[in-house]
């Protein structure tokens, strides 16, 4: 697997472009706005762009998706519960895509909104808003950021610590750091044996 | 990106080493892997795809060496020269960094949790997008960076320099300091 990042200057947010080693088919999450500097990745490295991952449907996530499909044929994946402006192929929690080469799993984390998924690409995590390095997605309420804490504990915080975190935001990170680190999490989040 | 296959070792959570079942803490010919590894990182000037953790590597320059998408948690670094390395989506949680240099780097993405950095020059480089989650420093320098969009939370920072960085965006939530300078950086810019 090929993972680069993009940071969109405009959204503040991260795209990631994954794609197969094996076939070159790539696929990108979150396109918060589509630059020279995304255009440049993927045909520098030469990949085929087929699909996109959209975590949620926020603008600053998906903004970039308007151009991208004037530049590339791609299939747009979302959750069932997004209600974004245009067409769109809808996953549920637990639904396992084969997609460019590659398995993806689609874990459904609502809390910060409610069309939130988290993409599970082999031992990497692409937790859009969900779980970010040092913080967790703002919520519009308390009991939101309650659910938000109790899902990311039940549905990420069962996974392997050494699970790769890819966030909307900020820098990467690891299930184990954020356990270890996360202001938001130490208090619930109990603490794993060291291997 | 580095293989996330994991050692095969019973209970063992760390990846297994390049193109090998297991991580080089458990496997049987660990000198050699040890030489390879040496001999890539003062040789290559390009790394890709590297995984060994738990490695202890000390007294080598890499020679301005372009990592990508690595590997290298719970390592031992003793009298290391990174400089004018540049790292992409690199792992180095967890590690031990003694009297190391990283003068003139680019880094983006990659990740430092959680290690512990003595009488390390980081000085006069980009770490843009980077994790220091969790990192105890002594005697470090941090001078003269652009630590943009990078986390230091709960971090401990003992005798250190922050002077003249540009820490826009730069997460300094939970740190505990002492003897520490943040003169002529962009500390109103910070999260803390």
């Amino acid at each position: 697997m090929i993972i680069h990042q993009h940071f969109s200057v405009s959204a503040l947010c991260n795209t990631y472009l994954v794609a197969s080693k094996a076939t070159g088919e790539a696929l990108l999450i979150d396109p918060g706005s589509v630059e020279l500097d995304l255009i440049n990745l993927i045909e520098a490295n030469g990949l085929e762009l087929t699909t996109v991952l959209l975590t949620h449907g926020h603008l600053a996530h998906r903004e970039g998706l308007g151009t991208l499909e004037k530049i590339y044929d791609v299939s747009v994946w979302a959750s069932e519960y997004s209600r974004v402006p245009f067409p769109f192929n809808a996953v549920g929690d637990h639904d396992v895509l084969h997609l460019c080469n590659m398995e993806i799993e689609a874990i459904h984390v609502p809390g910060h909104s409610l069309d939130s998924v988290v993409w599970k690409i082999g031992g990497a995590l692409f937790t859009g808003d969900v779980l970010h390095s040092g913080w967790i997605g703002r919520s519009g309420g308390y009991r939101e950021q309650a659910l938000l804490l109790q899902l990311i504990e039940e549905r990420l915080f069962t996974l392997d610590e050494n699970t790769l975190l890819f966030p909307g935001h900020g820098s990467p990170s690891k299930l184990r750091i954020e356990t270890l680190f996360n202001p938001a999490l130490r208090t619930r989040v109990s603490r794993r044996a060291v291997p | 990106m580095f293989s996330l296959q994991q050692c095969s070792t019973d209970g063992c959570h760390h990846y297994a080493y390049t193109n090998s079942p297991h991580c080089y803490y458990h496997a049987v010919d660990k000198e050699r892997i040890l030489g390879e590894v040496r001999q890539l990182l003062i040789a290559e000037e390009t790394i890709n795809d590297l995984s060994i953790s738990e490695a202890h590597l000390s007294g080598l320059t890499l020679p301005a060496t372009r990592i990508t998408g690595s590997n290298l948690a719970w390592c031992t670094f003793t009298d290391v020269d990174f400089s004018s390395s540049v790292m992409t989506n690199c792992f180095f949680d967890f590690c031990l960094f003694e009297r190391c240099r990283f003068n003139g780097v680019d880094v983006r993405y990659s990740v430092f949790a959680g290690s512990r950095f003595c009488d390390c020059d980081l000085s006069d480089s980009r770490y843009i997008h980077s994790n220091f989650s969790g990192i105890t420093a002594h005697r470090t320098n941090f001078s003269s960076c652009d630590f943009y969009y990078s986390t230091f939370i709960t971090a401990t920072l003992i005798d250190s320099s922050f002077e003249d960085c540009n820490l826009k965006k730069t997460d300094l939530r939970n740190t505990e300091r002492r003897g520490v300078s943040f003169r002529y950086s962009n500390w109103q810019e910070a999260h803390r």
